[in-house]
Parts: C-alpha cells; structure tokens; sequence
C-alpha cells in the first residue's frame, strides 16, 4: 500500500472513530418561501448545505426541517423559475430558527444544489466547475419518451445523437467530446448515488447496428433531477471512471404531507421519415447495364430503364404507422419522520417496422426516515423488466431497408422477390429479442453525532438478468444457405450484470473564525462491476420445439465470460467558505483497480477548485444592468481503466479435431471461438488520465431578466490507451494496448436565457445555448524502436482514421482533386477526374457546434407551449447507402447512374468510388437543424378537474423530430449505421429517426 | 475500514476464470495442449474459422485470387481479392496473413518447447516442425517478396524479425521440413517423414529446382495422405472453404472465370455440373445477397468436418512428372499423369505436342488433381515465372462475373499493419514479381 493511501486512511479513521461516540444537539429550521408579491410558493426545495437533510414546502409555503445539528448551518431554497436564496442561520439545541425565503423570479439558476460524489448536497455557488442541471418538471416528459430524449438539448456541452428510428435503439451521449481512442467515451451514470450499468451498446447478437443502450433503462417519469457532471474538473471524486463526465440522477422522492395521488397516460404516434430513392437499371439491348460513362464512351444505348422502389411502393412496404401507449401512476407523502414515493408505470410501442417492438412495466419506491434525532434513513428500489424485438437493418444483408436500396428493378427481381435484393421474407423470418429483468436498490444513511460531523453511508446493487435471442423457424427461406439454416437456429445469449457500491465518508463542518467555514470530507468507496455471459447456440430445430434450445439437433456451440472487476478508493475533501462568497476547494482522490497492471500501485486524481460571488461583495456596484456575478474556476483529474483483461498475459482455451477427436487447445488469446485475433497483454497498463481546467461565470442582469453564462474548458487526455496495432508477423495478438497518446478537447460553452415578456396573465422565456468544441488527436505516442505509431484506421470500409494533428475518428480518403468534363459531353468520364495520390482528411463525424434554442410561453397557469430546436455544425457523414448504389462494381441501382443530366460533381463521386475506390464524393456536410420539440400543455379548469373528482387535470400534445433542415442528401444527417459505436459512423440503410406525435394525460388527486 | 484497507490487493485482484494463466500454458506437462493449439491454428490459417462473413483462409485467398473461385457476396474487400485489385489496408488480406502467421509462430514456439518434456523428436515434434515449414511455404507461394517473420513467445515478449526474400522464406521451410526429417525418422514415423520429404520436394520446386523436388518426391511412399482435419463439433473446427461456399454462399466454386478460367465443371442447372470426378460441383442458387451471382458448391468439402488434404502421394508424383516435363521439352510427364488418371477411371491423354500444349495440360491436370488446395495461385505464378507466360494469360482475364475488369495483382501484399514491425523498414514488398 502506498505513503499516499496508508495517509487517507489514517485521515478517515482519525476523524471518524473518536468522534462518533461524542453526543450534541439538535434543533430544526422552520420558515416560509414566498415569490412574487409574497405569495406562498408550494413545492420549493429547501436543504441544509452540506447534508443530505432538506424538505419540501407544502401549499401555504412553510417548510420544517428537523434533526439538524445544532449550531451554524448554510440553508438554501430554491424552485424552478426563481433565483435560489441561501441564508447561514445559527440551530439551536433543542429550539427552532426560522429562515423565511423570499424568492425573485429568474429563468436561470446562479446558484442551486447539486450531489456530490461525496454523498452531500452542495450550493453551486460552492462549486467551481459548470454543472448541467435539469429539473424534469421543466421537460414537456410527453416529448421525451426516453432518458436520452430527455438530456438531448437541455445541457450545454452534452451531445445526445439519435442512432436511428428503431424502437428500443439507443443514443451517443459524448460530453465535451471524445477523450478514448480505445475505452467507451460514454459518460458514467450515477442514480441515487449508486453506480448503475451504463453501455451504451447493450445487444448480445448483431442486427446489422442499432443496439439499446442502458441509459434508456431509466423511466424520464421517476427522475426528480439530472446535474451533469462535465469532465474532469467537476468529476475528480469519481475516479476511475469519470474521464467522461457523470450523469447523476435522483428520483421522486416524497415530502411530509398529505398524500399525493398521480396517474398519468400517453398515446402516440410514430412516423417513418425516410424518403427512399428508387432503384433504377437501365439496360442495354443484351441485358448489360449502360451507364452514363459508357453512354458517354458510346459502348452502349439505353434500349430498357426499369424503376421499382418496394420501400415505398404500398404494395411491398414493410413500413407502418407505429404506435405508442404508456401509463402510470404513482402516491407520495409521508410525515416528519418519514417520507415516501411510490410509483409504476407501463409502456409499449411498436415501432414502424413489423419487427419492432417494446414492452416494459417499471416500479418505483423511494422512503426516507428519522430515527431518533441523530440519524437519518433512505432507501430506494426499482424493478424494470422490458421484452424488445429487434429488427434487422443498416448493415445487416437481410435487413429490409438494405434489401430495398440495394434491390433491383428488372422483372425478373420483381417476380422473384418484389424488387428487393433478396426474398423479404427472410427479414421477417429472423427473429431478434431481448428480454431482461433489472432491480437496483440501495440503502443510505446519515449521522449527526456532533454538530459539526455527519457520517454518510449508502450501500447499492445494481443487477440484471438479460436473455438476447436470435432464431429462425425450422421452415424458412434461409434454409437455402446451407447446413446451418436448414430447419432454424437459436443464438442465445444469458447475462448476469450486477454492479455493486458502497460509499462511506465523514464530513466535518467548523467555524474557523467570523466568516470562515473550513469543510472537511474523507470518504471510501468499493465498487465491484461482473458481466457474466453465456452464449449457447443450436441448429436443426425439431418441428414443435422450434422456440427453445431444447430443440437443436445440431451444430452445437457454447462460450462463456465473465468480466469481474473492482476499485478501491480513498478520498479527502477541503472547503474554505469566507463570508459565503468565496469558496476554495481541493480534495484528492486514489484508486486501485482491478484492470491496472500487476505493476501499477494506486492512481491519485487531485482537484482544486474556486468560486467567487463576487456580486455579493461589497465594492461590487448595485446596478439594475447586472444584478449579479460569480466567477469560477476548476482543475482536476480522471481517470478511464482499460478493459478488465488488457493488461493479462493470458491464453485461449479452444477446440480443435486431432486424429478424428476433438481435443481441447490453448493458443495467444482470442476473442470469441477463433473468429477474431485478440489483444496481447501488457502488464504496464495505467488508467487512462484526463485533466482539464475550467473558467467562467454567470451572472443576472437587467433586473434578473437575462442570465449569462460562460465557461471555457481545456481538457487533455494522456497516457491515452492506443490499441497499438501489432505487426501482424509477431503472430499473437492483432492489437495491445499501451498507454501513449494524448488527446485535447477544448472549448467554450454558454447560454443566454431570458424573460422576454412578463405580465399578468402571460410570461415568455427564451434560452440560446450550446458549445463550440476542437477535438485534436495531439500525439498518438511512439513505437518501441522510436517510430510514431501509424495512423490507426477503421470504420466502415475503413474510412475513418485516428491521425496525429487531426480530430479523433475522421474521415480519410483519397480526395477528388478535380474533375472538368473536358470533351464537353455533359458527363465526367474516369479520366476526366483527378485523385490525390493519398488519403486525406476530409471532414468529423461529430459536431464541432452545437446549439439549441428553446423557448416557452405561459398564458396563466392555463396554458404552456414549448419548442427546442436543434443544431449541430461542423460535421460530416459517410453516405455509403448511396456510395453502394451508385458504385457500378456493387449495386449499380441508383438513379443518378443512368440519367445524363446528374450534376457533374455527383458523376465525380461515382466515378471516383468505381474507379479509384474512393469514397471521397460521398462524405458529405452533414449539418442540420432539427424541430425537436414542440409541446403544449393545458391545465384543465379547477371546476372541470374537481367535477372528475381530481385536484388538477392537464392535457399536454406533443411532437418530436418534427422537421429537418439540412443539406446533407442521405436519409437523415444525424443516423449512424453502428448504433453508440465509439467512433463508427455512417450512413448505410438506416432507419431515420421517426416522428412522434403525443398526447399525455396527467392528473392529481 | 484500517482492515480493508491493508487487504486491498484481495479486493481488487479478482481472477476471471475464462483464461489460461501463463504459468500453465508454459508447463511442459501441457505440451499436448499446446500441440492442439498449433493444429486449430494451422487448420484456421488454411481455410479460416467458419463464421459469418470470415476471411476464407489462404485455400480460400488462393482460390478466389485464381480461377477456381468467385466471390459471390457482397464485401468489396474479397470482391478486390477476386478481381485482383488488391490494397495492403484490405482487411480480408489483414486476416489470412494475421491467420498464417499465428499458426507459424505458436508452431515455433511448441517445437521450441518440446525438448523441455518427453515428448521431444516424438512424431508430434516433428508434425508441428512439418506445419512450421508448410507456413513458411504459403507466405513463399502466395505473398510478395519481402514478409518479415517475427516472433512472440509463450511469455509475450516480441522479437521482431526482418523481411525475407520469397527465396529465404522456402529456404526457412527448408530448414524446417529437414528439421522434422530428422525428428520424425528419430520418432519412426512414417507420415511425418513423407510429410516433410513432399514439404522439401515443394519448397524445392518453388525454387524452380526440379530434378531435386523431384528426388524428395521419390521417397514419398505410395498411399501416402496427411490432412487438415476439421469438425462439425462446433463452428470455430469446420472447414470454413465449405462454410464460405455453401454455408453462407459468399464464396462460389468457379468454371471458366474471365478469360483464362479453366473448365472445372459445368455451370449449368443443379446435378448436371459435375465433369470431373477430382472437382465435383453443384449449382446451390444465387450468392449471398447476390440474386445475380451464380453459387456452386465445391463438394470436395461436401460438409463442415472435410478434411483438406495438406500432402499426399498424388502431389509428389505430379512434380515428378514436372521435372519430367523438362519445361514442355518432353512428354515423358504424361505416363505419370495418366498412371495417377487411370487410378480414378479417367481416359488417358494426349500429347499435346506443342511445349505450350504440354504445359497447359500439365497444370491443368495439376489444377484439378489439386483443386482448392491453396496450389493454384502459386502454379500460376510459376507459369509466369518458369514458363514465360503473362499474368493475362493465365489469370482470370477481362470481364469479372460481376462487369467489371481484373487487375493485375499476381499475389497477395503485406498488410500496412506490418508496417509496425521496426525491422520493416521499407515498408512494403520487396517486389510484387510472379
């Protein structure tokens, strides 16, 4: 154990043990929060900084909070659409301080509550790094049917992508862009303070590319708030693991008070966008197809042209109008002692797609309690359990939307197979589903046994159990393609994931003289991660078992994985507050985990952080132009670990056939039966180590009517994990991690939020938010004997390269340097276009802006209407769908082939990817606007409301992606092939994301 | 807490019980084990593993390259392998030499640990000594001049090696094929002496050395076969040539591909292909996502557990018979031919008469007494090299199945990747010559 460590822990147990045994009193903090003209305001939350005690106030604004420590404590009220007040009050032992709040009305927080990783809730204005903040009272949730929908616009620097429109698929989320060429660059997720499984790619068996992503698991309806935490800087106390960002989520709990009665209930609608071009041949009179360079070359004449289009025809479409319904309902209440929240909830949808469909029934319960007055009680569980069925698409062959653009129009396709590429029936004879059942709960506590000391403790499990599925039935089409297919299969793959967390960690909280505050926090935390996973697979289903493995006959196939892993951590936390308005932070935090290498020890990740609300100093000018100011800066440190086995030096155990027997082997390792060539082992693997520094402020200006807010971040990634691709003659693994490169990410992020219109009856809020990002590749590190590592290329057909000096995962291809139709022919034949001689960069996948303008307009408490536009810029799309129609060694089925009067630069595009096999023509700007959300809520009368014997009724309509603004001239210009692949984009027969239309119906007894 | 703490290492060093540790892998008493592994590697490296959309192997690369196979899916990167436009980021190129490599080196390294157990100059000692000079000869015959040979052995540690000329790589498998002579006449083992004499005998003629293949040849015994053996236990042992041809259907069995393609059978409807009884064919449908492409199945590998025979006596008496060809000068190679011919019921032939004529006919018979063997694109190398032909006039020509023009790759690069070798210092082949 390292100097370092041994220290934390003496600080822990220096600081816990001989003061847990030390009595003190306690008092409570009772008081009222009023708005506008002193109106009580109902539902405010009220904490008491640096514990998890708050409450909520109830109809005539009154609050009480009880079992607080007696003596100086920081109380802060807050409520949606005002500025949030902290006081510093003095609790007396066994009395009561009042703290009346009065809060004025502000469209943007400077200051709120935020979770940290030590358990305790904290002021922002304490904090010197942005944190996203989302309060889902503030979301149309009817459009926001998922997590994803949910974050998608609503936090500076959080870019959510939509993969695709198949039900159930899931979302990019990258935060403050991409820092791993090799780890998942997708955020950690904390619920309720406990560790949840977080893929983002969560599909056993491959579909061809969209795959669920965890982050969907949680029901927008039960989550209170979302902070997001943005990188390194705000994240440092998460470790190992928070190189990303985190997305901390709390759910509904209850308050004191009568009980709550909710029941609410949503149907829609969801629309297929796509516009799907028609397949085109035109034939010479021997049948061979005559393109516009051969018309131009005068090899041919057009003597047939065929057109089918079976996506669209209505007679072949697979499509339909897909459907949504969901209901739910939940009761909370409680008393001072103890609280509680209850809810359920049920959806399906079908998608637009026959083969696409979503059950999931969800349950919810949360309980807070005091025992005694010293020490307070939570718990929380959720049950989900969800039944999927998966289409085949994108880059699957028998997927229906890549068998109706690659499909031919000739009558004898049309006889055989209604023009799709191959018989449609084996898309719907291939069967995808994924079943699973999920339960985390957790347990917390706080004690308060002195004044200035509170214990924190909470202890979760996060566990599914998961079964994804492929089969095919005995009789079917597929039975074609040899002894596998004949009489069906069944791929089945079991999963047991379960994520354990313990947290422990002791705050104490002194006065160090007038106007000081000195915080001081050490904690520890274990956390244990185990996917277990085994897939079976059988073929020759016998008739009248064709649903289950029992079943199979033949061709018998069984693997299994598990994937354990653990990290240990330590940490302390230092807070000055001088007059609460200057706050300094440090705190350091050390890890060691299981997927370090056996010669790595324990990794530190220190922070410092500043905050200064400068405005509440007294030489700061009282003017109505700028009503307030705090300025913040932060720098820390994260970590991402490699993959549980990289640093292994381990062997493959295999079957092979020697002298007619089958007997087991061990060869360098592999990844799955033999199919793939592993990684070798290195056992020098460190974590991967982001740090970042931050600077900002927000302010408030013409009388709180506009909010400003800035921040500029500088992240840089180092010992980044390169999986190093080994030259091939080594003849072990293809690839092995090492820790040397070094990737930056830096950008500004701001927001400019404001009341346009405030009366009476109507109110008009605005908000224009969004980030500008460079994403740059600095070093991708050194080989062994000096050399710089090479470029490394992938995606599809290996378009997209990680390239010193250039941004992570962009597009490569020899360029198409010019192109003059010389003979004035009106076409561009192969020699009339010039290619550079190499690959050269030609644009990101990922945005390199991002914008979202959202605004809202309330008449009274009758009426509310909402609209978020989007925007990302700066970004490119590989259109392969149309680089492999339009190709005349592939499909040759586009349109474009054939017709004289295609623009000179789209023959460029062919020509070059049939003749010099460049895609160069087919990466294209990739810029869009979308509509995507529009809502309008309607309270329904009180005397309409009560005469159905409900206390309120709303009836909210909703839309979601409902128009798109772009240039881009393939499907959608936000789809991606490859569903939440780290890097992986392109366009290839899928699915676009599809329209929803909603109505929700909420009402509260 | 102060307990945890101390005992942090067992809270964090959790064993995942899917691996091999190395300490076993390396334990002599293992070497069984450890000889399996090079017989999975050796079978995968010559017909690649049998899953979806799998790189066929070098059987399957030669096959597709020459004309005994089309690709008949819809991946680019074999379609450039068939047409013979091929570029080292192919990654289908990538696999078949990451896939040949693997099986050479963990050979190397299992013939390195034999004389640590008892079982060394056993006749399992010399098979892997026997699959560690075939490797060698694959990368002589099929890849350009220039392959770097590196190493990693059984504890991790990497030792790069440097590019080898096409006639330093058949010398390795030389030296090795002797090095199994010595183990397996030591073991008293017939097969694998025969294995490694028809080794020497290939690599000899490789080396255009045709009166000493011969002489290897000769003491090959009658009835002599070895095979890779492959089977339908689980996907990962099947032959993957049939899974790629008619399992999936991405791969079909060829017939007077382009313009050069010899007449292997009949493309014609189901159950009238079959001409020849050493290349037997069927017409199974359309390729996979193909509708346009033609499928017929190569039922030399009728099913998933066929074996591909690695050496046998046939092979050794047909380079006798080249060494008697005498470059087309003499038709003394034809009482072989027709000795072999007439075991199978087949009409003897004729001489030719013309040298041209005589050679064609010798490798066309060579061709199908070996078809899809991972023979062809070596043979048609050295029709080009031995016998003054063009790569047009011997390779599949003009129009692909599919419209389009064949390059003129005459053998497979070295993947970029390769480049990583810092002993690979030009970076590329030394030449692309036949």
């Amino acid at each position: 154990m390292s100097k370092l460590h041994k220290l934390l822990v003496i600080v822990f147990m220096g600081v816990v043990s001989p003061m847990t045994a030390i009595a003190q009193g306690r008092g409570v903090i009772a008081g009222q929060v009023t708005g506008q003209g002193g109106a009580p305001l109902a539902g405010a939350r009220v904490t008491v900084t640096g514990t998890s005690l708050r409450a909520l106030t109830g109809d005539n604004g009154t609050y009480r909070i009880t079992n607080v420590p007696a003596g100086p404590a920081s109380v802060t009220a807050q409520m949606l659409g005002y500025s949030p007040r902290t006081q510093r009050v003095t609790v007396p032992d066994g009395g009561t301080v009042t703290a009346n709040f009065a809060l004025e009305q502000a469209p943007l927080q400077i200051t709120g509550v935020v979770v940290t990783a030590t358990g305790r809730e904290e002021s922002t204005r304490e904090i010197g790094s942005s944190v996203g903040h989302l309060e889902t009272a503030n979301v149309p949730i009817a459009a926001t049917p998922t997590a994803s929908d949910l974050l998608a616009g609503k936090v500076t620097g959080v870019v959510v992508t939509q993969s695709s429109g198949t039900t159930g698929g899931g979302s990019r989320v990258r935060i403050r862009g991409a820092n791993s060429m090799s780890l998942s660059n997708a955020p950690l997720i904390i619920v309720d303070g406990i560790r949840v499984e977080s893929s983002e790619i969560s599909l056993g068996p491959g579909v061809g590319g969209q795959s669920p992503s965890r982050l969907d698991d949680l029901n927008p309806n039960d989550i209170e708030s979302i902070d997001v935490l943005k990188g390194p800087a705000a994240a440092a106390l998460y470790g190992t693991a928070a190189a990303n960002g985190v997305i901390q989520v709390t759910t509904k709990r209850g308050q004191a008070g009568r009980s709550d009665f909710r029941v609410w209930t949503e149907s829609g609608r969801l629309n297929e966008t796509g516009h799907f071009p028609n397949n085109v041949l035109a034939l010479d009179a021997s049948g061979n197809p005559c393109s516009i360079v051969l018309q131009s070359q005068g090899r041919c004449t057009v003597a047939t042209t065929y057109t089918s289009n079976p996506l669209e025809d209505a007679a072949t479409s697979p499509f339909q109008r897909g459907s949504r319904q969901a209901v739910g309902g939940s009761v909370s209440g409680g008393a001072e002692v103890a609280t509680y929240y209850l809810s359920s909830s049920y959806q399906q949808e079908q998608g637009v797609l026959p083969q696409n469909q979503l059950q999931r029934l969800q349950v919810q319960a949360n309980t807070t309690g005091r025992i005694g007055d010293r020490l307070n009680v939570g718990a929380n569980v959720s049950y989900l359990t969800n039944r999927m069925e998966l289409p085949l698409s994108d880059n699957a062959l028998f997927g229906i939307i890549p068998m109706g653009v690659y499909g031919y129009p000739d009558p004898a396709t049309i006889a055989a197979s209604q023009g799709y590429a191959n018989d449609p029936a084996f898309f719907y004879d291939w069967k995808t589903y994924q079943n699973y059942a999920r339960i985390t709960g957790a347990v917390r506590g706080e004690y308060h046994p002195i004044s200035w000391l509170s214990l924190n403790g909470n202890a979760g499990v996060d566990r599914y159990a998961r079964e994804d599925r492929n089969r095919i039935p005995r009789e079917s089409p597929y039975s074609s393609f040899g002894s596998v297919y004949t009489h069906g299969f069944i791929d089945n793959y079991t999963y047991d994931i379960n994520d354990l967390t313990t947290n422990a960690s002791a705050t104490g909280i002194f006065d160090l003289r007038p106007g000081l505050v000195s915080t001081t926090a050490v904690g520890t935390q274990y956390i244990r991660e185990n996917l277990h996973r085994i897939e079976a697979f059988g073929a020759g289903l016998i008739p009248g078992v064709e649903t289950s493995l029992a079943g199979a006959t033949s061709d018998y196939s069984v693997s299994e994985v598990n994937t354990p892993n653990a990290t240990l951590s330590a940490y302390v936390q230092q807070q000055f507050a001088w007059r609460d308005r200057l706050f300094l932070n440090a705190a350091l935090r050390t890890d060691k985990n299981t997927a370090f290498g056996t010669d790595i020890g324990w990794i530190s990740y220190p922070s410092v952080s500043g905050s200064w609300v400068i405005s509440d100093e007294g030489f700061f000018p009282h003017l109505n132009a700028l009503n307030s100011l705090r300025l913040r800066a932060a720098y820390g440190q994260a970590g991402l670990r490699p993959g549980p086995s990289d640093a292994l030096v381990s062997f493959t155990g295999l079957t092979t056939t020697f002298q007619k027997n089958d007997v087991g082997a061990f060869t360098f390792g592999t990844n799955g039966s033999g199919t793939l060539l592993g990684t070798l082992g290195n056992t020098n693997l460190k974590p991967e180590r982001s740090s970042e520094w931050e600077l900002g402020f927000e302010s408030q200006l013409f009388n709180n009517r506009l909010n400003a807010e800035l921040t500029y971040f500088n992240k840089t990634s180092k010992d980044a994990l390169v999986s190093v691709p080994l030259a091939p003659s080594v003849g072990s693994g293809a690839t092995q991690f090492q820790n040397l490169g070094r990737v930056d990410n830096k950008g500004v992020e701001y927001r400019l939020s404001g009341t346009a219109l405030r009366t009476s009856a109507w109110e008009w809020n605005a908000s224009l938010g969004g980030s500008f990002i460079n994403n740059k590749l600095v070093d991708l590190g050194l080989l062994a004997n000096g050399n710089p590592v090479p470029p490394i290329i992938f995606g599809y057909i290996s378009t997209q390269r990680h390239v010193q000096g250039y941004p992570l995962g962009g597009y490569w291809q020899r360029p198409i340097l010019s192109y003059a139709d010389a003979n004035g022919d009106g076409m561009i034949s192969p020699s009339e276009i010039t290619m550079g001689p190499a690959a050269t960069y030609l644009g990101n996948p990922f945005p390199k802006r991002e914008m979202t303008f959202s605004t809202d307009l309330h008449f009274r408490d009758w009426a509310r209407i909402s609209a978020l536009f989007d925007y990302k810029g700066g970004q490119q799309l590989l259109n392969f769908t149309k680089a492999f129609r339009c190709n005349v060694n592939d499909t040759f089925n586009c349109p474009e082939l054939y017709n004289p009067s295609t623009p000179l630069d789209v023959q460029a595009a062919i020509e070059a990817i049939s003749n010099y096999g460049s895609y160069a023509g087919f990466v294209e700007n990739a810029d869009f606007v979308k509509l995507r959300e529009v809502a309008l809520t309607v309270n329904l009368p009180q005397t309409f409301a009560s005469r159905v014997r409900t206390q309120g009724l709303s009836l909210t309509f909703a839309g979601r992606n409902l128009h798109t603004w772009t240039k881009y001239t393939g499907m959608d210009p936000e789809i991606n092939f490859n569903g939440q692949a780290n890097f992986t984009t392109g366009d290839a027969a899928t699915l676009p994301p599809n329209r929803l239309f909603q109505i929700r119906l909420d009402a509260n007894f | 807490m102060a307990a945890a703490a101390c005992s942090s290492d067992k809270l964090v060093n959790i064993t995942t019980p899917d691996v091999i540790p190395l300490p076993i892998a390396t334990d002599p008493a293992n070497i069984d084990v450890l000889k399996n592994g090079v017989t999975f590697e050796f079978a995968r490296a010559l017909t690649g593993p049998a899953s979806n959309n799998s790189t066929p192997g070098i059987v399957g690369l030669s096959a597709v390259m020459t004309d005994e196979m089309w690709y008949s899916s819809t991946f680019t990167t074999m379609r450039d392998i068939d047409r013979r436009v091929i570029d080292v980021a192919n990654t289908d190129l990538l696999h078949g030499y990451q896939y040949l490599h693997r099986a050479r080196n963990l050979a190397e390294q299992a013939i390195a640990q034999y004389p640590l157990t008892p079982k060394n100059n056993s006749s399992d000692h010399a098979m892997v000594t026997n699959l560690a000079g075939f490797t060698y000869l694959f990368f002589a015959e099929n890849f350009c001049s220039g392959v770097p040979f590196s190493t990693t052995s059984l504890n991790s540690a990497i030792t790069y090696g440097p590019p080898l000329t096409t006639a330093q790589t058949l010398d390795s498998a030389i030296a090795r094929f002797n090095a199994a002579l010595l183990r397996a006449t030591a073991a008293n083992s017939l097969t694998q002496k025969n294995l490694a004499h028809l080794g020497l005998a290939r690599a000899l003629l490789d080396k255009d050395n045709f009166a000493a293949a011969a002489a290897e040849a000769a003491k090959v015994t009658d009835g002599f076969e070895f095979d890779i053996e492959y089977s339908a236990n689980s996907s990962g042992q099947q032959n993957g040539v049939w899974w790629n041809n008619q399992s999936e259907g991405r791969s079909s069995a060829a017939s007077l591909e382009g313009g050069n393609g010899l007449d292997f059978f009949s493309r014609g409807p189901s159950g009238t292909n079959t001409t020849d009884p050493r290349t037997p064919a069927d017409s199974i449908g359309s390729g996979l996502g193909q509708a346009a492409l033609p499928l017929y199945a190569a039922l030399k590998y009728p099913s998933g557990d066929a074996p591909v025979p690695l050496g046998t006596t046939t092979e050794a008496r047909l380079i006798q018979a080249e060494n008697d060809l005498a470059l087309g000068t003499s038709n003394t190679y034809l009482t072989t031919l027709n000795t072999l011919r007439a075991g199978i019921g087949l009409t003897p032939l004729v001489d030719p008469v013309t040298a041209d004529g005589r050679v064609r006919q010798f490798f066309r018979e060579r061709a199908f007494w070996l078809w899809m063997t991972a023979h062809r694109l070596g043979d048609l190398r050295r029709m080009i090299r031995d016998y003054g032909y063009t790569q047009a006039q011997v390779f599949p020509s003009g129009k692909t199945i599919r419209g389009g023009a064949y390059g003129t790759d005459v053998n497979l690069p070295i993947p970029f990747q390769e480049q990583n070798n810092p002993q690979f210092a030009n970076g590329s082949c030394i030449d692309r010559n036949p």
